[in-house]
């Protein structure tokens, strides 16, 4: 219930009082199985932050067996391979579905896509509604894997074949792997369910004079984003049936002819690649879901504190809908050495290329809205900015990932795990974290404390640098992921010194992540009071009071006249003009 | 099956039938506060539908997608005889009762025969209210017995 009831806490301070409309009443109502979008993302805001801490814990337990593996661990006691393997599933799990796809989109997005295209709410409330709840279940689910007999899953985010389909195959293979698989359907259906809100309110509720090509760059990432999910989690879903029925019902789509500890399993004629099909095909498009809600973000921040139109609007919008296009099309490059043909391997490798020149057009439009702009280094746009850097370290060791001949060296070593944990993984959470200053001020009424945001920025953007610089060395050295010791290998115990450093940096940066946890809770009810319009930025969120009323706008319907990134217009009386104010000179946008 | 065709034609009459043709009731999100004036009228909240529903559709292709294609797959897939050492396809096809087919003659009939009997009775509804007014009929042509067809064969 953590979540939840956090959620219910944090929202007090978002609805004193001016709703045009009555509000609902009742405790219940208004925090708990709330209809209002905003409630509702803050919900999610908070089941994210409950997942992020749960998941940075199982990190540190690993970090910690890493260097030391004979150390007895708080709550875990001795960490046997198999524990280390229930570790990490259960990392990768929370982290990958319950803070990337959950905060970005399911927080902010539901929080912001209504207001800044000038809607009263989502266009379905009550399935916005279910789609939380129905996500707070899977996490349930999910966290209950730890304790019943034989503890969580062994096998990866991936669950791939036939170690997650064969209830014998190890601990924690048993029921743990069950409620996984049920956890991650359950997420699937509440995730579809968020996807169809988010495009039929992007699609039918925007406000008056908001044509497309006049939404914040931010809309445009969450409705693509929405798409891409819609069209994922459908294959992902009925993977994770088939699996379970692999596991319960005796079919063999996924296993075939084989023993387990010199015991055949009564299965045969399935094969594990048809899984890893079935998962990559959903699984390459999630990590664009998780990235593209912090690329529209952090599109807007350049603008917004580089005072300068962002460069290229149409450019970053059909930058998107080609990475989200292309991203249904190279999933194969997770299985070139999966024995595919060379010939499909070559067209994987080309799409997945491909990929690069949409990535690389976003890269240099960033670059070119901070160029000679007047740089306010806020938080947020720190954060804005170290999303920018992280994108291109972590992207550039996409294409050597992506040829095949470097991959089937590179595959299973720590290399992949520097790549996704940098653009994947810190890229993202970059976003949240800039999401999260910027936004603050409008959920919850007061600013954040800045100097604590700045000394939290620095800290985290060295620690990540620090944590994941290295692990590409000892990628390239052949260090092998998913192993948890590897003391009796001879040229992976010489790259012990490498693993210790990367542990002490981990350490110190996941301490500084409770400045921002502390931040967060002491701004809330101790910051300073913010303005309605703090950031002088020019999209709806910021015409409306602080904290928004609970129809948004308080009676009025916006009507639209600019686009978003008007700033430093010639002739206009501030350097923003607001999409709302009257119409700017004979400007094309 | 039954009481699926059954209360779904039930259903439509009554709400056309209701107070002078008027919008359906209200049910799902509108009653978080936001009735009255904010409320969006009956065209929105149909169009959104229809697109809600027209979105939601996709998941459930991608869903029968992959499943057919796993299937299909798994179809072709050789395992090894650990006898004979060879490579020999073990899918044995399901033989599939005739009575399967009937079933689904039976529901594709009576669910295009629901949409004529939903059109037909929305007509009936228009042409009641139009007739006092204008003083023409508008004559419901065709009476074809679409509700009553329903039921038998949702029976
Ligand atoms: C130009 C862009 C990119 C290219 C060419 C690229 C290429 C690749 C390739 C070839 C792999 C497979 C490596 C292996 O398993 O041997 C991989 C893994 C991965 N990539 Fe990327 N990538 C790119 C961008 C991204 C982005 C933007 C994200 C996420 C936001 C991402 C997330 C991941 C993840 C999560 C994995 C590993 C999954 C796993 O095995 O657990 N990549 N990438
Ligand atoms: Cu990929």
């Amino acid at each position: 219930m953590a979540g939840g009831t956090r959620g219910g806490e944090a929202i007090t301070m978002v609805s004193h009082d001016a709703h045009a409309h009555a509000a609902p009443q009742g405790f219940i109502r208004k925090y708990i199985f709330s209809l209002d979008h905003k409630v509702i993302g803050i919900q999610y805001f908070f089941l994210a932050l409950v997942a992020v801490l749960t998941g940075m814990f199982l990190s540190l337990l690993m970090r910690i067996h890493l260097v030391w593996p004979n150390a007895h661990l708080p709550i875990f006691g001795d960490i046997k391979p198999e524990t280390y393997l229930s570790l990490l599933t259960m990392h990768g799990t929370i982290m990958v579905f319950f803070v990337l796809t959950t905060a970005p989109q399911g927080g902010f997005g539901n929080y912001f896509l209504p207001i800044q295209i000038g809607a009263p709410d989502m266009a379905f409330p009550v399935l916005n509604m279910l789609s939380f709840w129905t996500t707070f279940l899977g996490f349930l689910v999910l966290v209950a894997a730890f304790f019943v007999t034989g503890g969580a899953p062994l096998h990866g985010w991936t669950g791939y074949a036939p170690l997650s389909a064969l209830p014998s195959a190890g601990p924690g293979e048993g029921l743990g792997a069950d409620l996984w698989i049920i956890s991650i359907a359950i997420f699937c259906i509440g995730a579809l369910m968020g996807a169809l809100n988010f495009i039929t309110t992007t699609l039918d509720m925007r406000a008056k004079g908001m044509t497309l090509m006049r939404m914040p760059l931010t809309c445009w990432a969450w409705f693509i984003t929405a798409i891409l999910g819609l069209l994922a989690f459908g294959v992902l879903l009925s993977a994770g049936i088939l699996l379970l029925m692999d596991r319960q019902l005796g079919t063999s789509f996924f296993v075939p002819l084989g023993t387990v500890n010199g015991v055949l399993t009564g299965h045969k004629g399935g094969s594990p690649l048809l899984w890893q099909h079935l998962f990559w095909f959903f699984g390459h498009p999630e990590v664009y879901i998780a990235i593209l809600p912090a690329m529209g973000l952090c599109s807007q921040l350049l603008s917004v504190f580089s005072r300068k139109p962002i460069f290229g609007y149409k450019a970053m919008v059909y930058a998107i809908m080609a990475i989200g296009f292309l991203g249904f099309m190279v999933w194969g490059h997770h299985m070139f050495m999966s024995g595919m043909s060379p010939y499909s391997a070559f067209a994987f490798s080309i799409m997945t290329m491909g990929i690069g020149v949409p990535s690389a057009i976003k890269t240099f439009n960033w670059l070119g809205t901070l160029w000679r702009g007047k740089i306010r280094f806020s938080s947020p746009m720190l954060f804005a900015i170290g999303f920018v850097s992280l994108f291109v370290v972590g992207g550039i060791s996409g294409p050597f990932l992506a040829q095949p001949v470097l991959d089937i060296y590179l595959h299973e070593t720590y290399f992949v795990i520097a790549h996704f944990h940098l653009i994947m993984g810190v890229a993202s959470i970059f976003g949240i974290f800039a999401a999260t200053y910027y936004w603050f001020p409008k959920m919850f009424g007061r600013m954040m404390n800045e100097t604590w945001a700045k000394a939290h920025f620095w800290l985290t953007f060295v620690g990540a640098y620090a944590i994941f610089m290295p692990m590409h060395y000892y990628g390239m050295a052949a260090g092998l992921r998913r192993y948890s010791q590897g003391t009796e290998v001879a040229w992976i115990n010489a790259l012990a010194p490498i693993q210790k450093f990367i542990s002490i940096a981990a350490f110190i940066t996941i301490a500084s992540q409770f400045i921002f946890v502390i931040n967060l809770f002491w701004s809330m009810k101790k910051g300073e009071k913010a303005a309605d319009n703090p950031w002088e930025a020019t999209t709806l969120e910021w015409i409306t009071a602080t904290p928004p009323p609970h129809d948004n706008f308080g009676g009025v319907t916006p009507v639209v006249h600019n686009g978003p990134y008007e700033y430093s217009v010639p002739g206009a009386p501030r350097d923003f003009v607001m999409q709302t104010d009257a119409e700017v000179g004979a400007k094309k946008h | 099956m039954t009481s699926f065709s059954t209360t779904a034609t039930l259903d439509e009459p009554a709400v056309s039938r209701g107070k002078q043709g008027g919008p359906p009731p209200i049910f799902g999100g509108g009653d978080d506060g936001r009735s009255g004036p904010g409320l969006p009228d009956y065209p929105t909240r149909l169009r959104r539908a229809r697109l809600g529903l027209l979105v939601a559709l996709t998941p459930v292709l991608m869903l029968f997608v992959s499943f057919t294609s796993a299937y299909v797959v798994r179809q072709g897939l050789p395992t090894l005889d650990p006898r004979t050492n060879q490579l020999v396809r073990d899918w044995i096809p399901v033989k599939l009762p005739a009575l399967l087919l009937v079933n689904t003659l039976v529901l594709l009939v009576s669910s295009i025969g629901m949409e004529l009997a939903r059109r037909q009775s929305k007509l009936a509804a228009v042409a009641a209210t139009a007739r006092p007014a204008g003083g023409v009929s508008v004559c419901a042509k065709g009476k074809t017995p679409w509700l009553a067809m329903t039921v038998a064969l949702g029976l």
